[in-house]
């Protein structure tokens, strides 16, 4: 397994971006990709 | 998710139904057995005919067949890693490697089926690991880690790929909210080594957060700190309180989302997979000190301090430490190399904070701070930048703020003293900050209660005994008490916990010492009392002191 510091959870902890997700579809629902739901799944 | 039984159709839609009237787009329902499983069915019927599309996801602990029933019906299914495929029994044993693949290879055979099953259906599905309940196997391999939380995952999910199903999202739940951190991001860092391909969606959550204003500052810390980050694509917030009151809870974290930040080539120079304070030297002002290893110090504004300076004694624990017209302050813009150079030159250590009116996102600009500033200068860390001017904030948006901003920087090590001032009202403003550093892990200065959110396995009323036990115990300074509805995620949620209150039966209580059960099947009603026995039999009671006026 890579270091600590070799490891990067987000690109710039200074500045916000938003993870990239795949969609995934739960039912007619999609989560990931662009949409940030709140929910109970 | 649902708390009614399952098998009480009735009472399962209705709720479905409250959930999505107050905005809930996913909703999770128990599903304990394949019995429990079947009526999925006609929940599912009920709430389709009502006219609702919400999806429902089925919650499945210990047993394979229940999955396979469920996703007949619901679009989603849970599984837990840590026990789909193994018992808990808190083993202790050493796995060769040959042992380890093959216990993998049993995995396989007992998943990969419900892999293809959800494939061939077009269900969801949500590998689920909870710090509560890691497998024998991971525990010894990985320890009670946030490495073993994301290790649990990754196997599972390698055998979802192996079937060329990528219909699947990833949580790391704990009821510690350093803990979810840090496993959300090795998580994430672990997918991002593993390819481009990995970028499967995350579901956030802090479990057992517990109720009131504690479970939603335990949740705006852990969920609020990977929303910050750019983390998470649901959320929920797990609140032992009616299911209807998380929703705009949930809904406020994911619009309270800072963005913007400062774009600079600095790198930060602490571990943000694994939790150590900014080593910072300590300093005294009116006799207390601070940075270093003492407490991170709670202060208070001149302003407040005086509208309450004649009534300090009846505020007990809430009481400011010290007052920041007294600390001879830096406040910086972080930006500022020139400025922040010249205090890294000079020969004492400095308390140092972020300037107000600067219009950055806080967590981004302390964490900039702490990044440039030579470590022994101390921190005062604020909520806000922009302290209110007596126009009225609603509470629970400052309250969230306040936990999101100062929470996140707290588990990343850096702070040495708190104000809040986005809470313009001196006691509550003292009260936030305090319930923000004890939810952090930062200070322990009441009983800390670690509750579940009830769910359909619940075996009794959550709600009610867990305001029996915080009245029976709530004096008891530092001691850590669980309570839970069954003994799904009771024994290892309570990992961290002093005393233990689990359903074991229908109206029958176990209760635990640490990880340990002690006392089985003790009647409810006569369950508290016999915890008040518990803990003065370890020596951890005192009696209750004379009630101290409330603050406000």
């Amino acid at each position: 397994m890579a270091t600590a510091s070799e490891l990067h959870y987000c690109k710039d902890l200074f500045y916000y971006s938003r993870r990239e997700t795949r969609e995934v579809t739960v039912g007619e629902v999609k989560m990931g990709g662009g949409i940030l739901s709140w929910c109970n799944p | 998710m649902i708390t009614s039984d399952t098998r009480d159709t009735q009472a399962c839609v209705k709720e479905v139904l409250q959930l999505a009237a107050a905005g809930c787009q996913i909703v999770r329902i128990t599903a304990q057995t394949k019995k429990y499983a079947e009526n999925l069915e006609n929940i599912r019927d009920g709430v389709r005919v009502a006219g609702c599309r919400v999806p429902l996801v089925a919650d499945i602990h210990f047993k394979p067949d229940a999955a396979f029933e469920a996703a007949k019906w619901v679009e989603k299914i849970r599984v837990n890693p840590g026990n789909y495929a193994d018992k808990k029994k808190f083993e202790v044993r050493e796995y060769s490697d040959d042992q380890y693949e093959e216990e993998l290879l049993r995995i396989r055979e007992k998943f990969a089926p419900l892999v293809r099953l959800c494939k061939d259906l077009g269900r969801a599905m949500r590998i689920g690991t909870n710090h509560g309940s890691l497998s024998d196997r991971i525990m010894n391999r990985y320890g009670d880690t946030p490495l073993g939380m994301v290790e649990s995952a990754l196997e599972f999910a390698r055998i979802a790929r192996e079937e060329d199903y990528h219909n699947f999202v990833f949580s790391m739940k704990a009821s510690n909210p350093k803990v979810m951190i840090e496993a959300y991001r090795l998580l994430v860092a672990r997918l991002e080594a593993e390819g481009a391909d990995w970028n499967y969606p995350l579901h956030l959550g802090v479990t057992e957060a517990g109720d009131g204003e504690d479970g939603r500052i335990k949740s705006a810390i852990g969920i609020g700190s990977l929303l910050a980050d750019g983390i998470g694509d649901t959320v929920r917030v797990s609140l032992t309180e009616d299911a209807v009151h998380e929703v705009p809870v949930a809904r406020a974290l994911v619009e309270a989302i800072p963005t913007g930040g400062i774009a600079n080539g600095v790198r930060e120079n602490w571990n943000p997979f694994e939790y150590e304070r900014r080593r910072t030297e300590v300093q005294e002002v009116n006799g207390v000190a601070f940075g270093g290893l003492e407490l991170p110090r709670v202060v208070t504004s001149r302003r407040k301090f005086e509208a309450i300076a004649h009534k300090l004694e009846a505020m007990g624990d809430y009481q400011p430490e010290l007052v920041d017209d007294d600390l001879d302050l830096v406040a910086l813009d972080p930006r500022d190399d020139e400025a922040i150079s010249e205090v890294n030159r000079s020969g004492v250590p400095r308390l140092l904070t972020v300037a107000n009116g600067l219009e950055l996102p806080v967590i981004s600009a302390f964490r900039l701070l702490a990044a440039k500033a030579d470590a022994r200068h101390a921190i005062l860390l604020k909520d806000t930048l922009s302290p209110p001017n007596g126009a009225g904030t609603d509470f629970l948006t400052t309250l969230l703020r306040a936990a999101m901003n100062l929470g996140s920087l707290i588990c990343d090590g850096i702070g040495d003293a708190v104000l809040v001032q986005g809470e313009d009202a001196p006691g509550q403003s003292l009260r936030l900050s305090y319930n923000i550093l004890q939810a952090a892990g930062a200070r322990i200065f009441k009983t800390d209660y670690v509750a579940c959110p009830s769910c359909g396995r619940t075996l009794f009323n959550l709600q009610e005994t867990t305001q029996r036990i915080r009245e029976a115990t709530g004096h008891l300074k530092g001691v850590r008490i669980a309570v839970m509805g069954c003994i799904v995620n009771g024994p290892g949620e309570m990992a961290d916990a002093d005393f233990g209150y689990v359903g074991g039966a229908p109206g029958k209580i176990n209760l635990y010492v640490g990880k340990k059960a002690v006392k089985f099947n003790i009647p409810e009603g006569e369950a508290v009392e016999r915890l008040q026995d518990l803990i003065r039999e370890h020596g951890r009671w005192i009696d209750a002191p004379a009630k101290v006026a409330e603050v406000s």
